[in-house]
């Protein structure tokens, strides 16, 4: 009876000890923000002085979040199978966009959801794929004729670095042409990781990682 | 021993549940404002650069991205015209949430609920909704920012128009949240802001300009908190378009007002550049 009393309170104790926890898709557990570390000497104040300031040379916290995009209020023209990059802010560009919204954390890109307030024409599907920098990742969904909204929020094992340019990639395929699709906006998550947390390139969602980076995941 | 495995099985459900990622959903209007009529529900759009809109066929808008408690709303407005009340919902799918606040006429004012909460799951729709009592006419409400967080963690974001921007050798210029269809603002006191959805730490800033800066400018992009510089801050040069401070944090409390405000060194004037992106992240 002892054993069993001395695991169900080592379990109890795991459970309640756990901040947020998320797996990738193959089951590595990958710790959520917890709570925030403080390092590094005080930071230097500026003229005007302020707030209490925490700071030094260590990155002292990590932060997920969302990243938003969104076109202006108007239809959206798109020739077919050209990549389409959602402005940060403004409408499709078939060019990478100089002004552009970075992972704040090191950690898992996590989470796609776009919606547009009209639908690819009868025919014509747009495939929506979130890009690392210049890699695409393996999160995309796909909006089809009547589809005004598609998400993925199943692949999560691509890894991002503090600084990554992340943008939201736009392709049709069909006649395409004008009023392709209508007002469109995107909505990213990052999950944070240490780099320490991240698979390591030898186990297989490492493995399937590396590959997405070369581009034939 | 199945008791045993029983238990094990549940704290392996509960250990490795999939939450997704926390983070806050942003709705913003332009700055032309919106003519709102009594008693009439009104979205706040989840795209940029549109009025707020009357039919939720005409709006787009953002899923959470986990399954978690939605909690801390803040609205502020650029305007608000006096003897209008206009009181602002969360509603997740299409049913409204005890998440609400109310703003009476106030130039420029703002509004927030830090105690009520709702649970949201993976793909909901999330969506900031507002109706108006009293005179209700006119151009009744200027800008609107609204935000509500899925967590406890996330980003803020801001951002300009992707134009050229025009800025005085060291004028202090603010970027509107997360609004993106005005150009940097010189008055900083009317200006909107981010209110901190929680008490806790503002650290790792990222701030893009969408172009070149003219050779001989820098312009120096800083964090405010309730209207004062705090060591959180970058520079952007002609050779660097993207700059960062992951090394300084600074601590808020919820409600704070937080800012981006950008100063030129040089000749400055048309700075050749496109607009200014600025994320930072909150922590508690």
């Amino acid at each position: 009876m002892k054993p069993l009393i001395a695991l169900v309170l080592f379990i109890g104790a795991i459970a309640s000890a756990q901040t947020p926890v998320v797996t990738s898709t193959s089951g590595t557990p990958i710790v959520n923000s917890g709570t925030p570390i403080i390092n590094g000497a005080p930071g230097t104040p500026v003229a005007s002085g302020g707030t209490p300031v925490i700071g030094g040379s260590t990155p002292v916290v990590a932060s997920g979040g969302y990243i938003q995009w969104s076109t202006p209020p108007a239809f959206q023209t798109m020739t077919a199978g050209t990549n389409y990059w959602i402005g940060t802010p403004g409408a499709f560009t078939a060019t990478v966009p100089l002004m552009a919204n970075s992972a704040i954390s090191t950690g898992i890109l996590e989470g796609l959801f776009t919606m547009t307030s009209a639908a690819p024409a009868a025919g014509n599907t747009v495939t929506v794929t979130v890009y690392d920098g210049a890699t695409p990742t393996a999160l995309t969904c796909t909006l089809g004729s009547g589809v005004t909204r598609c998400s993925d929020f199943t692949h999560h094992q691509t890894p991002v670095t503090l600084g990554d340019k992340i943008y939201v990639v736009y392709q049709c395929a069909g006649t395409c042409g004008t009023n392709s699709m209508g007002t469109t906006i995107a909505i990213v998550g990052i999950e944070p990781a240490t780099a320490q947390q991240l698979p390591a390139a030898d186990t297989p969602e490492g493995k399937r990682r590396d590959a997405a980076k070369k581009g034939n995941f | 021993m199945k008791r045993i495995l029983a238990l094990v099985l549940l704290c392996g459900a509960y250990c490795m549940a999939q939450t997704g990622p926390q983070g806050i959903i942003t709705h913003a209007t332009n700055f032309t404002g919106t003519s709102m009529a009594p008693a009439t529900n009104y979205y706040v759009p989840g795209y940029f650069g549109g009025g707020m809109v009357a039919s939720a066929a005409s709006n787009v808008v953002y899923s959470s991205l986990n399954t978690g408690t939605l909690k801390n709303f803040a609205v502020t407005t650029s305007t608000l015209i006096a003897g209008n009340t206009v009181t602002f919902t969360v509603w997740v799918n299409s049913t409204a949430t005890a998440i609400t606040c109310v703003m009476a006429g106030i130039t420029p004012g703002s509004c927030s609920d830090f105690t009520h909460s709702a649970a949201v799951n993976q793909g909901d729709i999330v969506t900031v909704m507002a109706t108006c009592s009293g005179t209700c006419s006119g151009t009744t409400i200027g800008a609107i920012f609204a935000e509500v967080a899925t967590g406890n963690v996330g980003y803020m974001q801001w951002q300009t128009t992707n134009a050229n921007q025009t800025m005085t050798a060291g004028s202090a210029y603010a970027i509107q949240p997360t609004n993106a269809t005005v150009a940097l603002v010189s008055t900083l006191s009317t200006l909107m802001f981010a209110p901190a959805l929680e008490t806790g730490h503002l650290h790792t800033f990222i701030a893009n300009v969408g172009g070149t800066l003219a050779a001989g400018n820098t312009v120096a992009l800083y964090v405010y908190v309730n209207a004062v510089a705090t060591a959180i801050t970058c520079t952007l040069s002609n050779s660097s378009s993207t700059c960062t401070d992951v090394a300084d944090s600074v601590a808020v409390n919820q409600g704070d007002k937080i800012q981006i405000v950008a100063i030129c060194t040089g000749t400055c004037g048309n700075l050749l550049s496109g607009g200014f992106n600025a994320q930072v992240g909150v922590t508690p």
